[in-house]
């Protein structure tokens, strides 16, 4: 787990809009209110290099930061392809939202979901590339007890596989790591 | 002039003590998961009309801390649907749970708590999903 934590922006003084805080500090946020945009990366439609999707996705843990949460260093997931971080605290706003709401009102000032959805799309593998990653998944499936996937089974093989498998009392965690960590390289952003 | 200089040390003693009040109540309430333990939330998968979606956290085999963990569905950034999961404290901890399938992006939002109360959260990536 990622050791380095950041805490930046707005201090904890801030937050209580207490009348101590108010006559030493002059001021706080109103209730729930997020802090001005910061202007940064933002994403509405087409290409996207791995640059510009890894910007926002470093421009939404800096307004997560901002928020007051404890943020984690940005890693790319298991997956091999997609950024993402964890966090914890209850960041400095009055209560009135969730860590995931925030994240996600942070994702929705830089269009986070497009441009992860349109950067997975753009990095599947095709060709004797993705046969090569493939024979990798029927063999991790394989090895987790998941039978009769092939090269030309879909996502939706895989899941149902997986699924039985879960159905049937079986622990399916070593299977649905196989599908963690191909999925996406295999299938973009429908895997 | 005694008088007046007494009443300005009380006030500017009272000020500080809100002020620490103020700064104690807005510490976190919350710390991340201990060094060695981790939160795996697993991307969602769409299977015969369901979606299928899960998180794990471990601690490692001498650390037994682990006491809830819950998987959330997110459909474009609104949680749809959670499952959690408790226990006195263990070392791995999943919570599974499935939900009806209509077309959109999703992703999996997870939680994770030891048992002091430690909290770690983060989310799988986005995906978009038929049924």
């Amino acid at each position: 787990m990622a050791a380095r934590r950041a805490r930046r922006g707005r201090t904890p003084w801030a937050t209580g809009c207490g009348l101590a805080a108010l006559l030493l500090l002059g001021g706080c946020t109103q209730a729930g209110e997020m802090a001005e945009p910061a202007p940064g990366p933002s994403y509405s439609a087409g290409p996207i290099t791995e640059a510009e999707y890894l910007s926002i996705v470093r421009a939404v843990h800096t307004c997560m930061a901002d928020e007051g949460y404890d943020v984690e260093e940005v890693e790319r997931r298991t997956d091999g392809v997609t950024y993402g971080f964890q966090f914890s605290g209850s960041g400095t706003g009055d209560g009135s939202s969730s860590g995931q709401q925030d994240l996600v009102a942070c994702e929705e000032r830089y269009g986070l979901m497009a441009a992860e959805i349109a950067f997975q799309d753009q990095v599947a593998l095709s060709g004797a590339e993705r046969e090569a990653v493939y024979a990798q998944l029927v063999e991790c499936l394989d090895g987790a007890g998941v039978t009769g996937i092939t090269s030309s089974s879909t996502a939706a093989d895989v899941g149902r596989a997986i699924e039985q498998l879960d159905r049937a009392g079986v622990d399916v965690t070593d299977a649905t790591t196989c599908w963690n960590q191909y999925a996406t390289q295999l299938f973009g952003s429908s895997g | 002039m005694r008088h007046s200089t007494g009443r300005i040390r009380s006030g500017l003693a009272a000020l500080v003590l809100a002020a620490v009040t103020v700064l104690v109540a807005a510490a976190p309430a919350q710390a991340a998961l201990p060094s060695g333990c981790a939160l795996y939330p697993s991307a969602p998968y769409s299977s015969g009309g369901r979606i299928y979606y899960s998180a794990t956290a471990t601690c490692g085999t001498s650390n037994p801390v682990i006491s809830r963990v819950e998987a959330g569905l997110q459909r474009s950034g609104t949680l749809v649907a959670n499952v959690i999961q408790t226990s006195g404290g263990t070392t791995t901890l999943r919570a599974s749970g499935s939900s009806g399938c209509s077309a959109g992006t999703y992703r999996t939002y997870a939680w994770a708590n030891d048992k002091n109360t430690n909290a770690t959260e983060g989310a799988t990536a986005y995906k978009s999903l038929s049924c």
